[in-house]
């Protein structure tokens, strides 16, 4: 509890300084956008939790606009891989990561600071996350922790992202209401429109529909198909029916190692490996 | 769920082993009944034709069924597929031993008794194989390179069928009192040209189940 408020403590006072490393990174990854394919090149990647190495030699290139699905067994990898992409593991004690990993061209141990890639990184978790705040000052708070005070500002960045998360409609004569009030599946989707508010160009999903009934589930697979117009997806998720449905590629993560990494398509009609055969098809263990 | 998926697929197999035998013996009887003039038997196979259509569609029902319910992914969804393609093919084999059987009866009723035409034997018999093939070939997976030599046998098919056809137009001229009977005999060999087709067709959809390769 102490280390989380020297956390927070720190956190709001490097904010300023922290925003113009985010612009720095955002200005230099925009000049490199118009011909980067790729989003993320992870090569020889290894990672370890103390003496245990739970990611093995990955190499991977996730591309631009497009939605990537990580599959696998609990305990595979995949979500430690997904929170590596944003260093959400450099929270996690004894976590050691080696090897390379580029978010647009740069090494992100490296070349990024940690806070200004988590704005370009964001994240959606298993868990529907809103602040026990108004859904205005919900998509309002990373913003305005950002430096942004004029309300316009404000006020258009919130109907920006509640209108991209496919929320405005649904939410706009309640701003100032509660977000706890809402639905698992609206809450979920808030927090999309929160993460799209930091201005990032990837998300990434930790099985963000696996606390939601189906309704929510589609709606939450059909804007994640909207937003990879504008953003590249990295998505954790059991259901192998959703990697089907919405992801360009697969990868499937197994025992720390990925097993194999392909066009979803090919991946589920004839896959190269007979692991991944074995797991698809549910006769794995 | 996987228990239940292996169980309704391994009946499905069997159901389709099993119709598969009654396809080749209608193709079998087919031949005895031209052959021996076997009108009994042309019958016989004439109505036995609904209880393969049964069949067929009892598989069909069984293999939506298991694509719908269990969603299945990689080998396990082309197997179903190529399942469903080959019943296709399957009935219309079937439906060619009830046409010939159909002009077995009909070629008897007009006491002509024209001879068949020289090759039409080794015809049948290499198209017969071709049945009896791929039946075998659908009872175990990786038989895609034998599947394969299927294409080689239906061309030999189509030669034969050519041939044919020109025996019977010079027997047509020469005989022209009898021309209806050797339009009956033209129509039995293009049943035997087109079951040998389907023959293929049944193979090319092994090898896409074992390969995920499409070669029709």
């Amino acid at each position: 509890m102490a280390e989380m408020t020297t956390t927070l403590t720190g956190f709001a006072a490097a904010t300023i300084e922290k925003k113009r490393a985010a612009e720095a990174v955002q200005e230099s990854s925009q000049a490199a956008a118009g011909t980067a394919e790729y989003t993320f090149d992870v090569s020889h990647m290894d990672l370890f939790y103390n003496e245990f190495q739970a990611l093995k030699d990955i190499n991977m290139k996730i591309k631009k606009n497009e939605i990537t699905a990580l599959i696998g067994p609990s305990g595979c990898g995949k979500s430690t891989f997904l929170k590596t992409l944003n260093r959400m593991n450099d929270w996690v004690e004894g976590c050691r990561v080696t090897g390379d990993i580029r978010f647009e061209g740069k090494d992100i141990f490296k070349e990024v600071d940690p806070l200004a890639l988590r704005y370009r990184v964001g994240m959606v978790f298993q868990q529907p996350t809103p602040f026990p705040k108004s859904i205005y000052e919900n998509i309002a708070y990373g913003p305005r922790i950002q430096g942004i005070k004029d309300k316009k500002q404000l006020d258009a960045i919130v109907e920006k992202s509640l209108r991209q998360a496919a929320c405005w409609d649904e939410m706009k004569d309640r701003l100032s209401k509660s977000a706890l009030g809402l639905s698992g599946g609206q809450q979920q989707r808030l927090c999309i429109a929160r993460t799209l508010a930091a201005d990032p160009s990837v998300i990434l999903m930790d099985e963000p529909t696996s606390a939601l009934d189906p309704i929510s589930t589609q709606k939450i697979e059909d804007l994640a198909l909207e937003l990879k117009e504008k953003y590249t997806i990295v998505i954790v998720t059991h259901s192998m029916q959703q990697a089907r449905r919405i992801s360009d590629k697969t990868a499937f993560f197994l025992l720390g190692e990925l097993i194999e990494y392909n066009n979803t398509l090919d991946m589920f009609t004839n896959p190269s490996n007979p692991k991944t055969e074995e797991y698809i098809t549910g006769r794995f263990g | 769920m996987l228990e239940i998926y292996e169980k309704s697929v391994t009946e499905l197999k069997n159901d389709m082993i099993n119709l598969g035998m009654k396809v080749e013996q209608a193709v079998d009887n087919a031949w005895k009944a031209l052959e021996n003039k076997d009108v009994e038997l042309a019958q016989r196979i004439y109505d036995g034709d609904d209880v393969i259509d049964d069949l067929v569609k009892n598989c069909m029902k069984k293999d939506l069924t298991i694509s719908m319910m269990q969603g299945p992914v990689a080998a396990d969804y082309r197997s179903l597929m190529a399942t469903l393609k080959i019943l296709s093919d399957l009935e219309r084999i079937a439906d060619h031993c009830a046409d010939i059987s159909h002009y077995v009866i009909h070629l008897e009723q007009t006491h002509h008794n024209v001879p068949l035409p020289q090759g039409i034997k080794e015809m049948y018999g290499v198209m017969s194989s071709m049945v009896s093939d791929v039946i075998d070939f659908y009872k175990e997976r990786g038989t895609s390179s034998q599947a394969s030599l299927m294409r080689d046998k239906d061309d030999i098919v189509d030669q034969a069928f050519n041939n044919l056809m020109e025996t019977l137009a010079a027997e047509m001229a020469a005989h022209p009192e009898n021309s209806k009977d050797y339009i009956d005999l033209v129509l039995v060999i293009k049943y035997i040209e087109r079951m040998a087709d389907h023959a293929n067709n049944i193979a090319e959809w092994l090898i896409y189940r074992d390969t995920n390769e499409i070669r029709i």
